[in-house]
């Protein structure tokens, strides 16, 4: 949060004291009561009177109810002292504060729910499918060949993508919490002088971390150069301490940067927490029982006076990081002993739970399956195939033992042979790739197209056995796309031909990918044929 | 499930069981049969708080003598757990049995850990509380309220004596939360009504000290039966409690506040010599009748009781020279002067008690009889002249503990002068520690007294240690292994840096920088590639300052700030555990975060990082005790020449233990998984490794114990990777647990071997006899 900021300032021709820390208040002079008291998400719009007018005012707008239109509240500082210097103060205030919290609203709506990743949601997503295609490429060239080229529209294309849509939704809700800042600067020594470099966000970064390197900074950087600051704050004991660094007597003195040291950051939580749970509690232990004095330990075991704070600075670095991606909740977590109990139960020893199975009954299951898959009307429908156990279990006569099976000479040799040409060729494969002679982009025009097909192939097929596919609108224009694949492989067969490649050759890197459109296709018009002949 | 140990029910509560479980569980029970001590050392992580407490209650339950369960823990923390563990077998006995037994479970900590009271329980020190709290509910302060003087009575503790003193809390387990939830809601106290509860429970769930020292012993547990089942679990470290028991240690700012305590002493003793003369007269004549003094208040209001053994209390009454008053706190200023002017000496001594005796007599004619009822004699006085605020005389009672302990004792023990604190140290600050070297002393009395003795821990090894440590014979000496169907758990020796330097923590050593590096390369890596949480263990606090202070000049730690939070242990208590709950959020939370903690300290006592909360634990080094130290060095000494153990294995074997004890915290059950890494070159030689416990041993691979750092970080990965693996029901069954029926068809196995050998022995009788 940002510092309290104050000026004077007129509303509704009275006098009173404008403020802006955690919300905007405006008292009237005389009263201790703020006559205004408005939240930040709350203010709609800022306008200020421009640089040159005479009058200086700052329009603030609010929404009252929600979906009502904002009402303007005017503040006026004409007449008054640094009028217009108070007033930008305000507004620049003003806005840091609209922004910061919009970034809060907006980081608090990411936040992640499992509405979020059902299908519709999913879908209509624009964002996510575009992040996604950005950071997979080849899903991209699929994207741009199949839909930007029009022969599938959005829906289509995601539809068979759902999975990895929600992949990367979940990836994408993942937060990374906060880092250590001054870890991550590293001062370098060039010609005898330090430098450091440092970024916009390393800035705020620090500030947010060490809320107590803020208030130096606001109290010392007018008379104090950027640079020199930063410079001296380098050097200085403060920022060891802030690094959770030891201390020496060797440090430098530094008049502006010491005077902090010993300033600790005042912890208001502390106070008031409730005492921690009886598993984690140190003090407790030491104190279990009474005794008399404590012995005290060897030299080891004792750690001098001087060495704790630097301890305690990593400690409270590292408890205000998690804080941070936690959000400010008071206390981390309290664990009880009924926490303590279902967490250190030996869950292996406990039943394993009961399997959520749900047996589900297709209606005319034969529909489904081709005639002749059809299950007999001996075969009960709800008996599961037998397991793999059971058909090894069946074959059990079969099966060879390794150790006794006679020493065939031949039979050996030939399987050597046979092992020895396949890995073979799999070595000219890896090292010469298949024949050199196909000029690049048409190789990638063949994979280009192959991959394509594929997905259309696949939306042919899901299509195909979907309950509606009788759909005439959805049918058409993929057989479209299935019979422009192939124009598209004579389309590169042409042009190879130009190139002197033998186009046998390209017929043969495709011939698969074909016969499948063949397939697809026979089986479309078989199916037509019989809905419409039924 | 149930299932039968010869002719015992046993009720578990659970569905299966681990096979050390119920070999645990067999030998538990043949033990409590014979009687006897039991030293077991069962795999840390197996269950054995529960097998222990389903075994022991069902053994209650079932035989007529309804024997007591005394059961003893090293701190707050893990009475708490056991108290659950005991809440949620009970729970389960009731649903197996379809009736609530009649059961009382308590566990008891310090006035400290369960006041209520809204103005003592804010007090940050243990004795003040203890002291606040005796001025609010002694008898004698109640008698003063009643004669109309302004004094404050605590309502939490005035509450409780309307009530019938066996009924003050209904039947049941009641875990230290729930006594105070009580407390709080009935507004009585909660470590009253356990302290008068306990003659009444089933099962006491305590700290070691309220049996071995005897300061607390002679108050808290003096009327337990000879027929109790005493159990000291995590007792690894029993030795150390025996020692700490009965040993003192003064400074000079003890005795400067013994001496103000003298002084109010004194004032006081006027005062009531003007108003109420009467008062000290009639002390005086109980002393002369030889009345001990403990008799006529009840135990819970003494002031102190006496700091040595009860057979080595002297029966007779208090010599003549100290009966009255003023005679006696002019002894004490006497002594306390005398002490002051031993301060002074600059160089270090190292006496027996019967020299320093010696000492005293000639300068100060003090003899070792008085000295030896000082204690008493205190306690009489301060019950006697009715001191309510007994905080000043805190430091003074040190004294008379120390008095009465010095007369007493002369083997076992030894007094040493350190006038500095450090070598190097020019401005003095002398400490007479007076040190019990000898652990059998304080656990004799608990030997002699109850019939059975279980000791066990995870790491007991080598078993033959404690015998002759603490003098007893043991009925039976254990140790499991753990059956696993799956290596859950990765030991590993790293020897060497990923620049084949060796790597040590010998002193001459450690701070060399690349051993320094090579140390803070392995906590690199393993930061990076452990998810969740890291916990790392130093052999002292010293060595830990000293490391992370150099690491974080050589920028390791910036590195490891890129992967996990880092916390720190620390020696003030309240921070450390503010950081430990850091730590367990951020493990809890996916941001991982890495604690370096100390072997020996606070947090690897009690503290679990079972699951996410410890996926590895490094140890660095070796955690040696400090050899200079001369207390050690006296001790070790009498343990070459009293117990014939010699010092390099007294050594090794302590510093092993310590380190299994911070390997053991990552496990917790079969289901859990951790790697365990030894990073010191010395754990490679076979003296160490045959020095960690038979379960850590059975799983070091030859090929892991002389690693260098990249080499375990590949193992590692693996490891972490097949870990991630699915692992059904199928694979477990039979190896790293039974189930009712694979628990049958052992028992049956077992006993047809049994029969058989029974059988064979039976012929071969035969054949002797023909």
């Amino acid at each position: 949060m940002g510092d309290r900021v104050e000026t004077f300032a007129y509303f509704k021709k009275k006098l009173g004291v404008l403020s802006v820390d955690t919300r905007l208040k405006w008292i009237a002079e005389g009263k201790t009561n703020p006559t205004m008291d408005i939240s930040f998400d709350a203010i709609a719009n800022l306008q200020m009177t421009p640089a040159s007018s005479a009058k200086i005012m700052v329009r603030v707008f609010i929404i009252m109810n929600k979906g009502e239109e904002p009402t303007p509240l005017v503040f006026s500082f004409t007449g008054l002292n640094n009028a217009r210097q108070n007033c930008e103060m305000i507004t620049a205030e003003l806005q840091k504060a609209i922004t910061r919290q919009r970034d809060n609203t907006v980081s608090e709506a990411k936040s992640f729910g499992v509405e979020s990743l059902n299908e519709k949601n999913l879908m209509e997503d624009i964002d996510l499918q575009e992040s996604l295609l950005t950071n997979n490429g080849e899903m991209f060239h699929t994207f741009k060949e199949a839909v930007m080229k029009g022969h599938l529209s959005n829906e289509q294309f995601w539809s068979t993508r759902l999975h990895l849509l929600r992949a990367h939704a979940v990836e994408r809700s993942q937060q990374k919490g906060p880092y250590n800042v001054l870890s991550s600067i590293k001062p370098k020594t060039v010609d005898n002088q330090m430098k450091v470099s440092l970024t916009r966000q390393q800035i705020h970064d620090m500030f947010e971390q060490h809320p107590q390197l803020r208030k130096v900074y606001d109290k010392h950087v007018p008379p104090l150069a950027e640079g020199e600051f930063w410079s001296r704050f380098f050097l200085s004991k403060l920022c060891k301490k802030f690094r959770g660094d030891r201390i020496t007597p060797m440090d430098p003195y530094d008049d502006i940067m010491d005077q902090y040291l010993d300033v600790d950051e005042e912890n208001p939580t502390r106070k008031d927490e409730p005492p921690p749970s009886h598993v984690l509690d140190i003090e407790g232990n030491i104190q279990n029982a009474s005794v008399l004095a404590e012995l005290r330990p060897d030299v080891t075991m004792r750690i001098d006076k001087e060495a704790i704070p630097f301890m305690k600075n990593i400690n409270q670095l590292s408890e205000r990081l998690l804080e941070k991606s936690l959000g400010s909740s008071k206390r981390l977590k309290t664990e009880t002993e009924h926490q303590y109990l279902q967490e250190s139960g030996f869950h292996d020893l406990e039943e394993d739970p009961k399997d959520p199975k749900v047996i589900l009954n297709i209606q005319e299951q034969d529909q489904f399956l081709e005639k002749n898959f059809a299950p007999s009307s001996k075969q009960s429908t709800e008996e599961p195939l037998p397991s793999l156990e059971v058909l090894q279990g069946l074959y059990q006569e079969e099966s060879v033992e390794l150790d006794n099976t006679d020493r065939d000479v031949n039979a050996l040799a030939e399987a050597a042979q046979q092992l020895t040409h396949a890995m073979r060729e799999k070595h000219e494969f890896e090292t010469h790739g298949t024949d050199m002679n196909v000029p690049k982009d048409i190789r990638e025009e063949v994979s280009m197209c192959h991959t394509v097909s594929v997905e259309f192939l696949h939306q042919f097929w899901s299509a195909l056995f979907s309950p509606n596919y009788s759909d005439k609108k959805v049918m058409a224009p993929l057989q479209q796309a299935l019979l422009n694949s192939k124009v598209r492989v004579d389309a590169i067969v042409s042009q190879a031909k130009k190139r002197n490649v033998d186009p046998t050759y390209i017929y043969q890197l495709v011939s698969s990918i074909l016969s499948s459109i063949d397939v697809a296709l026979q089986e479309y018009q078989k199916r037509s044929t019989m809905v419409s002949s039924s | 499930m149930k299932f039968y140990i010869d002719d015992l029910p046993v009720l578990f509560p659970y569905p299966r069981i681990y096979p050390e479980q119920y070999q645990y569980m067999c030998d538990l029970k043949h033990s409590l049969d014979a009687g006897g001590a039991a030293l077991l050392e069962m795999p840390s992580g197996t269950g054995k708080t529960i097998s222990l407490l389903s075994l022991i209650i069902s053994y209650q339950s079932h035989y007529p003598e309804h024997r007591k369960l005394i059961y003893c823990s090293r701190t707050m923390s893990e009475i708490d757990k056991a108290l659950a563990e005991l809440k949620r077998l009970m729970q389960y006995r009731t649903s197996q049995l379809g009736y609530e037994e009649p059961f009382l479970g308590l566990g008891l900590s310090s006035r400290k850990n369960l006041c209520l009271h809204p103005s003592v329980r804010r007090e940050k020190n243990g004795n003040v509380v203890d002291a606040r709290c005796r001025s609010m509910t002694a008898g004698f302060v109640k008698e003063q309220k009643q004669a109309g003087m302004d004094v404050q009575l605590c309502d939490f503790h005035e509450n409780l004596e309307d009530l019938e003193p066996h009924s003050l809390v209904p039947n049941g387990v009641w875990t230290l939360d729930d006594i105070t939830d009580y407390g709080t809601k009935h507004v009585r106290c909660p470590y009253f009504t356990v302290r008068r509860m306990l003659p009444f429970c089933n099962v006491i769930i305590y700290s070691y000290h309220y049996l071995l020292d005897p300061k607390i012993a002679e108050r808290v547990s003096k009327e337990l039966s000879k027929d109790c089942i005493v159990v000291f679990d995590e007792a690894h470290n029993i030795d150390n409690v025996c020692i700490e028991s009965l040993s003192i240690d003064l400074t000079d700012s003890s005795l400067r506040k013994a001496t103000r305590g003298v002084q109010a002493l004194e004032q006081k003793v006027n005062e009531v010599k003007q108003s109420d003369a009467k008062k000290l007269q009639d002390e005086y004549q109980k002393l002369v009748s030889g009345l001990q003094g403990a008799n006529t208040a009840s135990d819970e209001e003494q002031f102190m009781s006496n700091p040595v053994l009860p057979e080595d209390l002297l029966q007779e009454a208090v010599p003549g020279n100290i009966r009255r008053a003023e005679h006696f706190v002019a002894f004490l200023k006497r002594f306390v002067e005398y002490l002051k002017t031993r301060m002074k000496v600059l160089h270090v001594i190292a006496e027996t008690p019967t020299s320093f005796l010696q000492h005293v007599k000639d300068l100060t004619f003090i003899d070792a009889k008085p000295l030896r009822f000082c204690a008493e004699r205190l306690n009489s006085l301060v019950r006697a002249l009715q001191i309510a605020a007994v905080d000043d005389f805190q430091s003074l009672q040190q004294v008379a503990t120390f008095a009465t302990l010095v007369s007493t004792y002369e083997r076992g023990f030894v007094l040493i002068l350190e006038p500095f604190e450090t070598e190097n140290a020019t401005v003095p600050n002398p400490i007479l520690h007076f040190s019990c070297l000898d652990a059998a002393i304080a656990i004799k009395p608990v030997f002699d007294r109850f019939r059975s003795v279980i000791i066990t821990s995870g790491t007991l090894s080598p078993l033959d240690m404690y015998p002759k440590m603490l003098q007893f014979n043991s009925v039976i000496q254990e140790s499991y292994g753990m059956s696993l169907a799956r290596n859950c758990f990765l030991p590993m020796v790293i020897t060497r840096g990923g620049d084949q330097v060796s790597i040590s923590s010998k002193f001459e050593a450690r701070n060399d920088p690349s051993v320094v590096r090579n140390y803070g390369n392995i906590l690199i890596e393993y930061s990076k590639i452990v998810p969740d949480g890291l916990v790392a263990f130093f052999p002292s606090y010293l060595y830990l300052e000293s490391i992370v202070s150099s690491w974080q000049s050589m920028g390791i730690l910036d590195e490891v700030w890129k992967y996990k939070l880092i916390l720190v242990e620390t020696p003030d208590p309240h921070e450390t555990t503010l950081a430990l709950e850091t730590y367990r959020a951020a493990c809890s939370n996916g941001r991982g975060a890495v604690l370096l903690s100390v072997a020996r300290g606070k947090v690897s006592e009690g503290v679990d990082f079972d699951h996410h909360y410890g996926r590895a634990v490094i140890m660095f080094g070796i955690p040696y005790q400090y050899t200079e130290s001369r207390i050690l060095k006296a001790r070790l000494e009498f343990l070459r020449d009293t117990y014939q153990i010699r010092e390099a294995d007294f050594l090794t074997f302590d510093a092993m233990r310590h380190a299994a004890q911070c390997l053991g915290r990552v496990l917790r059950g079969k289901d859990d998984h951790g790697i365990m890494v030894l990073a010191d070159k010395r754990y490679g030689r076979s003296d160490k490794r045959t020095k960690l416990p038979k379960w850590i041993q059975q799983y070091i691979t030859e090929g892991a114990t002389n690693l260098s750092t990249d080499m375990s970080i590949a193992l590692s990965k693996k490891f972490l990777r097949s870990m991630a693996q699915p692992f059904t029901t199928a694979d477990q069954e039979g190896i790293s647990w039974w189930s009712f029926e694979d628990l049958q068809s052992h028992q049956k196995k077992s006993l047809k071997m049994k029969t058989a050998e029974t059988e064979k022995h039976d012929e071969e009788m035969d054949i002797d006899m023909t």
